[in-house]
């Protein structure tokens, strides 16, 4: 292995190549973005979308439409957004 | 005057050593290799070996000379990617160092410190690490590398940190508050033991300038 030379405030550093910063793929981006979303609501997959679920079922036995559901469960209307958030950015995956 | 006033309060009474001259026990000398003031604690004699190369009968006094490191056990960041080691520190790429092949991973000439050392080897099984500050070898070490996603941190601190729901221990690098300190040389050797170090194997250090 050689050695590069490097002049740094009065010393000699001989040392092997710096290591190039790899940038994150499109979908490890993506992922991270997942993983701040999810820890910024405290709101896992799994729990949103049984929430989510919960939410629809008793919608329906109340006969609301899914725009009645929105406007009367503000709950749920959040729910979705952060649930359509992620959604678009799995697509990304 | 005080012993240590010799020194820290007029540096000029201190004398330089000698080679051969008598050296009363507890009496400061300076070197002529490297300019700085060192104590003797052997009793009153005299040597041929300048102060700054005998950490037998001297210990540094007007700077802290690290004489030995400990010999840290792995830690395992669970990816073998190079961005995921030693943030923060000057990364340098070792690539592939055969087995048995003692080989010099960084050489440093001059006066300074440093506060960050840290070795992925990319590869599982052992390997000598020696670290060798103006001389002495402060570190011999045949580490332990259970697998290809551990690395050693041998001075400084690992700073963790959740990457893609990943927990990497080893993401970041944080310099050591009091680093060691150098006067003329800091030289760092790897040899690999029985498995030659992998592809994205990765020397991560943090050097700073002394005048």
């Amino acid at each position: 292995m050689e050695l590069i030379n490097t002049e740094f405030g009065g010393l000699l550093i001989q040392h092997p190549p710096i290591v190039q910063s790899v940038p994150l793929t499109a979908s490890e981006q993506a992922q991270a973005q997942i993983d701040a979303l999810e820890r910024q609501y405290l709101m896992p997959r799994v729990v949103r979308e049984s929430l989510i679920a919960q939410a629809e079922e008793r919608g329906a036995a109340l006969r609301y439409t899914p725009a009645q559901l929105l406007v009367k469960n503000k709950g749920y209307a959040g729910l979705k957004a952060i649930d359509a958030q992620i959604a678009a950015l799995r697509a990304q995956l | 005057m005080s012993a240590s006033s010799q020194f820290l309060g007029a540096g000029s009474s201190v004398s330089l050593w000698v080679s051969g001259s008598t050296v009363a026990q507890w009496d400061y000398r300076k070197s002529p290799l490297d300019g700085e003031v060192y104590q003797r604690t052997a009793a009153t004699g005299g040597g041929t070996t300048d102060p700054a190369n005998d950490n037998t009968n001297y210990v540094a006094s007007s700077y802290v000379r690290t004489s030995s490191l400990p010999q840290r056990s792995e830690m395992d960041n669970g990816v073998v990617n190079p961005s995921n080691f030693f943030n923060g520190s000057v990364r340098s790429a070792l690539g592939v160092i055969n087995a048995a092949t003692r080989t010099q991973i960084l050489s440093v000439s001059g006066r300074g410190a440093c506060g960050f050392l840290g070795l992925f080897k990319h590869a599982s099984g052992g390997g000598l690490v020696e670290v060798i500050v103006d001389g002495f070898t402060i570190l011999n070490y045949n580490t332990s590398t259970a697998n290809s996603t551990s690395g050693h941190v041998l001075i400084g601190a690992p700073g963790e940190a959740i990457v893609s729901t990943l927990s990497l221990p080893l993401y970041a690098a944080i310099a050591d508050g009091s680093p060691v300190q150098f006067r003329r040389t800091f030289v760092v050797w790897y040899t690999p033991a029985t498995n030659a170090s992998g592809s994205n194997a990765t020397l991560g250090y943090d050097i700073k300038a002394l005048r």
